[in-house]
C-alpha cells in the first residue's frame, strides 16, 4: 500500500515538473530552429489577420520539435554578435561582486539583529523591510542624485554598490539564524567565545543552507536586473545582457531563443551546485562537539 | 536581588548594543545611503508640488490621488490579486516542499524541475505567454477545436486569472528554496526526540516543522508580496502601460506616473502602498517575537 | 564553507580597490558623454553667467539618435565662440529597435530632468513635452524671444510658431516642419461633377464626395482612398477629439453610439470599395511633404503613375486634409528638430544663442529635412528651385530619375498652404491614439465586433483619463 501511494505521488508530482520544465524545453528546442522556421511559426503573434482574406484558421501553434537542426542560432550569437560575449562578462563583473558583498555584509547585520539584543532593533528592521518593498520607481530620482554626487554615473559600481546594500540578505539571513538555539551561543560564551568568533565558527557554517539560498536568489535577482543597468550605465557597452535581452523579442526574434539559453546557463549550474547545500541540511549534532 | 538582576540586564543590553554596532555598521552605511535616504527624500517628494524647486503642499497630493479613479481601481486590482494569489502560492509551495522533503522516487530530480522556472529569462515568459494567450493563441485554437468561442484571455477578466497563473508558476520555485532550506536548517535532533517520545506524524508535522518554519514563512510571505509586484514586467511587455483594467495595478500606476514625471503623485502611491504593507508586517513581527520566546 | 567566506572577503576587497581606483568615466567606449563628470566640471567653471563675457562655458545638447546637422552645427558654433564647448550626446543604438531606445531615452532623460541635472539643450520630439511644461522643466522661449532684440520673428513662420504653443508660451523651438494634406486626382474630380470646398470640408464632406466619385467610376481609379481603416479612424477621431474625449472629467465616450456609427461608417468604406488597404493608385492620398522640391515631386508623380495605362492626362492638385466639424480652415503640420531649454541650466543664455545660430540662414540653408522655419531660407530654396526649372526623381526611384519642368506658377500654392498651416501634428502618437489603431484593427480585420471593439477602447482609454 505504501508503495503503492509513493508511486502514485511520484507520477503527480512528475506530471506537475513537466509542466514547471515546458518552458525550458521550449526554449532549448525552438534554439535549434533556423530564424526563418521562427519567423514562420510565430508570425501571427499580436496580428490581427483579415477574417475575409481567408486567414480565420490562422493559429499561433507551439512547436517543440525543429524541422531540421540547425546550429545557426547559436553560431549568431555567438559568433557575428560579439557584444553578446562582451555584455556577459559584464553581467558577471556585476553579479559576482554583488553576490560576495552582500553575503558578507548581510550575514554580519543579520547576526545582529536576529541574536543581539538592542535598543530599538525591531524598528530599524522594519525599515529595512520596508525599503525592499519600495518600487524602484519611487526611489529613483534620489538614487540618481546620490549616484551623481559619489560620482559613480555610468560606472558598473553604480548598480554594484546598491546590490551590495540591499536589505535582502539581511532579512533572509535573519530569518535563517532563528532556528539556531540561544543555548548553543550561551555555550560558548561559556568556553570564553567572542561574538566574532561566535559569528564565524558557530553561526556561519549553521545556516550554510541559508546562505546556498541566498547565492542562488541573489544571482538570479542580479542576473536579470533591467531598470537600474538602463538608468545609471550610459554606455551600452557597459550595459550587461539582461538589457540586451529584455528586448530581444522586438529586435531579433530569429536569435532570441538560443540567447535565451545561454542566458539561463549560468543560472542553472549554479542552481545545481548550490542545490545540494540547502538540500541535504546539516546535522546540528555534529558541530556541537 | 531584582536590581541586581536588572542591572545585569542593561550591562547586557549595552555590552549587546556596542557589539551590534559593529556587527551592523557596514550594512548601515550603505544601506542609508542607497536605500534610507532616497527613501525619506521620496517621502519629501509626495508632500511637495514639484520636484524641482518644490514648495510644500501638505496632503494635496494624497487628495488627488485617492480622486484618481485609476488608482482606485489599481489598489482594487492589486489586493485582489495580490490577495489571491500570495496565499494560493505560500500552500502550493508548502505543500511541495513538504512532498520533496520526503523520500520520493527522483527527489533530486523533481525538486530541481520545481526550481527550474526561476531562472528562464524574461524574454522567453514573453514570448511562451503570447503563442498561449494571444487572441490568435494555441489556447484560443484548441477552444475552437472544442468549438468553442476563443476567449480574449488578456483582454477580459480571464486576464487576472493568467496572471495569477504565471505568477504561481514563475515564483513558486523561489519559495520552494526558501522552504527547502527552511526544512533542512531545523535540527533533526528535535525531530529524533519526538520520535523517542513516540510522537506521530501529524504531531510532528504540526508541532515542530511548522512552527519552526515560522521564520521562514514569515520570510517567504513577504518575499511572495514583492514578488507579486514583479509580475508587472511581464503584464508590461505583454500588455503594455495601458492594459484591459482588470489587470492594471498599483505598479502601472507608478510607472506611468513615473513616466509622465510626475513623481508627487507616484511617491503619494508609494507611500499610501507602504503604510498598507507597514500595518500586515507588524502583526507578522508581533507572531514572529512570540515564537522568539518561545524558541528561548 | 570557512574557506567560502574568505574567498569572498578576498573578492570583496579586490572589487572596492578596483572600483576607487577607476576614475569616474575614461569615456573610451564611444561618443555619448558621461553628464555626470563634464557636469561637475561645467558647473565649476560656471561663474552667475552675465552677457559678453568670456569664460568658457559648456553647453550639454542631447538628442535621441545621431544627427549629421547637429554635429556640423556644434563644429560651426565653436569655430565661432572660442569659449563655449557644445557636448553633444544621443543614445548609442547597436542593438535592441527603435521603440526600445525610445523607451530607455525617455526613462533616462525624464530622471536626469527630475533630479536637476538634465542636459541643457534638448531635442524634445521624441519627449512628451506637455508633460515638461507642466513640470516647469523647460524655459519659456516666448519670453527669451521677446527680451531678445536680436530675433525677430517675422524672419520665421509665425503661425508654425504660434500652433507649436503649449498653455500659450513657445517652450519648444521647431527647426523644421512637415505638412500634411491630400494629393488629389483634380481631372478624375472635375470629370465626375462632383463638387466640394476643401479648404475646409468635414470628413462627412469628404465621405459624400468619395461616394459620388464611387458612382460616377472613373475605370482608372476605382478607389479614392488607398489608407489603412485604423489609421483613418485614428485621424477622425483626433479632427473631433472632444465629442470622444472629455479631458478633464475624465470621460471617454467610445462606447457611445455615435462611435460604433463612426467604426461602422470607416468600415462601410471599405466594404463599398471607396477605400481600400491595397497599394494601388487612388484618388486622393494623404501626403506628407518635406520640402518644396518634395511638394513638386508628389504632385507630378502622382500625375506620372497614371501615364502609360491611360488614355489621357491626368492632372494631380493639393487639396487640405478633411477636418472635423466646425474646425476652421488651415492644414496640419508636424514639427521635427523641437529644441527645448533646460529651466534649470546655468547656461540658458547661451544655449538660446546657439538656438539661434542653427535657426540661421547659414546652418538651416546647409541641410536638413523639413520645411525650414526659417522664411528666408525657405525663399532662396524656391528661388534655387525656379531657376533650375525642374525637379528630378530620386536616380532609384519609382520612376527613376525622371525630370519634371515647373513654373512660378506652381508654387502659389504651396506657399498659401505653409502660411496657413496652424494645426499641430503630434510627433509621437499619444497613448490614445495607440490604443485605437491597436484595438480597431481586430474589427476592421472582422475578428472581433464593433461594440466589443469599442468596448475595449473604452475600458483601456479611461484608465488613460482618470490617472
Amino acid at each position: 500500500m505504501r508503495i503503492v501511494g509513493k508511486i502514485s505521488l511520484t507520477v503527480l508530482m512528475g506530471i506537475i515538473a513537466l509542466l514547471m520544465l515546458f518552458p525550458i524545453l521550449f526554449t532549448v528546442s525552438n534554439s535549434f530552429m533556423s530564424e526563418g522556421e521562427i519567423a514562420y511559426n510565430y508570425q501571427l503573434i499580436g496580428k490581427m489577420i483579415d477574417v475575409e482574406a481567408g486567414g480565420a484558421d490562422g493559429f499561433i501553434n507551439v512547436k517543440l520539435i525543429p524541422d531540421w537542426l540547425s546550429f545557426k542560432q547559436y553560431s549568431e550569437v555567438l559568433i557575428q554578435t560579439p557584444v553578446f560575449l562582451h555584455k556577459y562578462w559584464n553581467s558577471i563583473f556585476i553579479v559576482v561582486p554583488i553576490i560576495a558583498g552582500q553575503v558578507l555584509v548581510a550575514s554580519l547585520a543579520a547576526y545582529a539583529f536576529a541574536k543581539l539584543r538592542f535598543k530599538g532593533r525591531d524598528g530599524l528592521f522594519l525599515i529595512y523591510i520596508m525599503t525592499m518593498l519600495m518600487p524602484f520607481q519611487v526611489t529613483l530620482v534620489p538614487n540618481y542624485i546620490i549616484v551623481e554626487k559619489l560620482g559613480l554615473m555610468n560606472t558598473s559600481s553604480a548598480l554594484i554598490l546598491p546590490g551590495i546594500f540591499s536589505a535582502f540578505g539581511v532579512f533572509m539571513l535573519r530569518q535563517f539564524m532563528f532556528h539556531i538555539p540561544s543555548s548553543y551561543i550561551e555555550a560558548a560564551k561559556i568556553d570564553g567565545a567572542g561574538h566574532f568568533r561566535i559569528f564565524y565558527s558557530i553561526i556561519v557554517p549553521l545556516i550554510g543552507p541559508g546562505i546556498a539560498a541566498l547565492v542562488v536568489l541573489l544571482f538570479v535577482d542580479n542576473w536579470n536586473m533591467v531598470e537600474q543597468p538602463l538608468i545609471f550605465l550610459q554606455d551600452t557597452f557597459k550595459q550587461p545582457l539582461s538589457l540586451y535581452l529584455s528586448r530581444i523579442n522586438e529586435g531579433a526574434r530569429g536569435v532570441a531563443f538560443a540567447a535565451s539559453a545561454l542566458y539561463m546557463a549560468p543560472m542553472v549550474l549554479l542552481y545545481l551546485y548550490a542545490e545540494s547545500y540547502f538540500v541535504e541540511g546539516i546535522q546540528l549534532s555534529g558541530i556541537k562537539g | 536581588m531584582a536590581t541586581r538582576i536588572w542591572k545585569k540586564g542593561v550591562k547586557v543590553i549595552r555590552r549587546d548594543s556596542a557589539i551590534a554596532l559593529l556587527f551592523l555598521a557596514p550594512s548601515l552605511v550603505g544601506f542609508a545611503l542607497f536605500y534610507f535616504i532616497p527613501f525619506v527624500m521620496g517621502f519629501f517628494y509626495s508632500l511637495q508640488d514639484n520636484v524641482v524647486d518644490g514648495s510644500f503642499v501638505g496632503v494635496d497630493n494624497y487628495k488627488e490621488l485617492l480622486e484618481s479613479s485609476s488608482f482606485r481601481k489599481a489598489i482594487n486590482n492589486t489586493l485582489l490579486f495580490t490577495g489571491v494569489s500570495v496565499p494560493l502560492i505560500i500552500a502550493l509551495s508548502l505543500l511541495l516542499a513538504l512532498i520533496l522533503n520526503q523520500k520520493i522516487f527522483f527527489r533530486k530530480g523533481l525538486q530541481t524541475a520545481f526550481v527550474m522556472p526561476l531562472v528562464v529569462p524574461i524574454a522567453s515568459i514573453v514570448m511562451i505567454w503570447q503563442i498561449l494567450f494571444d487572441w490568435n493563441g494555441t489556447l484560443n485554437k484548441w477552444l475552437q477545436d472544442m468549438s468553442i468561442d476563443r476567449i480574449d484571455w488578456m483582454k477580459s477578466d480571464w486576464s487576472m486569472g493568467v496572471l495569477i497563473f504565471v505568477y504561481v508558476w514563475k515564483n513558486i520555485g523561489y519559495n520552494i528554496i526558501l522552504f527547502l532550506a527552511g526544512l533542512q536548517s531545523i535540527p533533526s535532533d528535535y525531530y529524533e526526540t519526538a520520535d523517542i517520545e513516540g510522537a506521530g506524524r501529524f504531531p510532528k508535522l504540526l508541532h515542530i516543522t511548522m512552527v519552526y518554519l515560522t521564520p521562514t514563512t514569515f520570510f517567504v510571505t513577504l518575499m511572495s508580496i514583492l514578488n507579486s509586484f514583479k509580475v508587472f514586467r511581464e503584464t508590461y511587455l505583454i500588455a503594455g502601460d495601458y492594459p484591459y483594467d482588470r489587470i492594471y495595478m498599483l505598479q502601472h500606476y507608478m510607472n506611468n506616473m513615473f513616466m509622465s514625471l510626475d513623481i508627487q503623485k507616484l511617491t503619494a502611491a508609494a507611500t499610501l502602498m507602504v503604510a498598507g504593507i507597514l500595518l500586515l508586517v507588524s502583526a507578522m513581527l508581533y507572531v514572529e517575537r512570540r515564537f522568539r520566546q518561545f524558541i528561548d | 564553507m570557512k574557506k567560502t567566506i574568505s574567498m569572498m572577503i578576498i573578492v570583496v576587497l579586490l572589487f572596492s580597490i578596483t572600483a576607487c581606483s577607476k576614475p569616474a568615466n575614461t569615456g573610451e567606449t564611444n561618443k555619448s558623454i558621461d553628464e555626470g563628470s563634464s557636469r561637475e566640471e561645467a558647473a565649476k567653471e560656471k561663474p552667475p553667467a552675465k552677457k559678453d563675457d568670456n569664460s568658457p562655458k559648456t553647453i550639454v545638447f542631447s538628442t535621441f539618435f545621431e544627427d549629421g546637422f547637429f554635429v556640423e552645427a556644434k563644429k560651426k558654433y565653436e569655430a565661432k565662440h572660442p569659449n563655449i564647448t557644445i557636448e553633444y550626446s544621443f543614445i548609442d543604438s547597436d542593438d535592441a529597435t527603435f521603440m526600445g531606445k525610445m523607451e530607455e531615452y525617455i526613462k533616462k532623460i525624464n530622471t536626469a530632468m527630475l533630479s536637476g541635472n538634465g542636459p541643457d539643450l534638448i531635442q524634445m520630439d521624441v519627449l512628451p513635452i506637455g508633460k515638461y511644461v507642466n513640470k516647469n522643466l523647460l524655459a519659456d522661449m516666448s519670453k527669451m524671444m521677446d527680451n531678445d532684440p536680436a530675433f525677430k520673428r517675422e524672419d520665421y513662420f509665425t503661425n508654425v510658431l504660434d500652433g507649436s504653443k503649449v498653455n500659450g508660451s513657445l517652450y519648444g523651438m521647431p527647426l523644421n516642419f512637415f505638412m500634411y494634406g491630400f494629393i488629389g486626382n483634380e481631372t478624375v474630380i472635375e470629370k465626375s461633377g462632383v463638387a466640394f470646398e476643401d479648404h475646409n470640408w468635414s470628413w462627412n464632406q469628404f465621405f459624400e464626395a468619395a461616394e459620388g466619385l464611387k458612382a460616377y467610376g472613373d475605370p482608372n481609379y476605382s478607389y479614392s482612398l488607398a489608407a489603412y481603416p485604423e489609421e483613418l479612424l485614428n485621424g477622425i477621431v483626433m479632427d473631433q477629439y472632444t465629442s470622444f474625449v472629455d479631458e478633464p472629467n475624465g470621460k471617454a465616450k467610445f462606447d457611445s453610439d455615435s462611435f460604433i456609427q463612426l467604426l461602422k461608417q470607416v468600415k462601410g468604406l471599405y466594404d463599398k470599395g471607396i477605400a481600400t488597404t491595397e497599394n494601388v493608385h487612388s484618388i486622393f492620398r494623404e501626403e506628407q511633404i518635406n520640402s518644396p522640391s518634395d511638394y513638386f515631386l508628389a504632385l507630378k508623380l502622382s500625375e506620372n503613375f497614371a501615364k502609360g495605362y491611360e488614355s489621357y492626362e491626368y492632372k494631380s492638385k493639393l487639396y487640405s486634409s478633411p477636418k472635423g466639424e466646425g474646425q476652421g480652415k488651415g492644414g496640419y503640420f508636424r514639427s521635427y528638430k523641437t529644441m527645448g531649454i533646460n529651466e534649470k541650466s546655468s547656461v540658458k543664455e547661451e544655449a538660446w544663442d546657439f538656438v539661434k545660430f542653427i535657426l540661421s540662414e547659414e546652418m538651416q540653408g546647409s541641410r536638413g529635412t523639413g520645411f525650414p522655419l526659417n522664411k528666408e531660407v525657405y525663399k532662396q530654396q524656391v528661388e534655387e528651385l525656379l531657376k533650375k526649372g525642374k525637379v528630378e526623381d530620386h536616380p532609384e526611384g519609382f520612376l527613376g530619375g525622371i525630370v519634371f519642368t515647373i513654373t512660378a506658377q506652381d508654387i502659389e500654392g504651396l506657399d498659401i498652404f505653409l502660411e496657413q498651416a496652424q494645426y499641430p501634428v503630434a510627433f509621437n502618437r499619444d497613448q490614445v491614439q495607440e490604443i485605437i489603431v491597436e484595438e480597431s484593427k481586430a474589427y476592421f480585420s472582422g475578428q472581433k465586433s464593433a461594440v466589443a471593439v469599442a468596448k475595449l477602447m473604452q475600458n483601456r482609454i479611461s484608465l488613460y483619463l482618470n490617472e
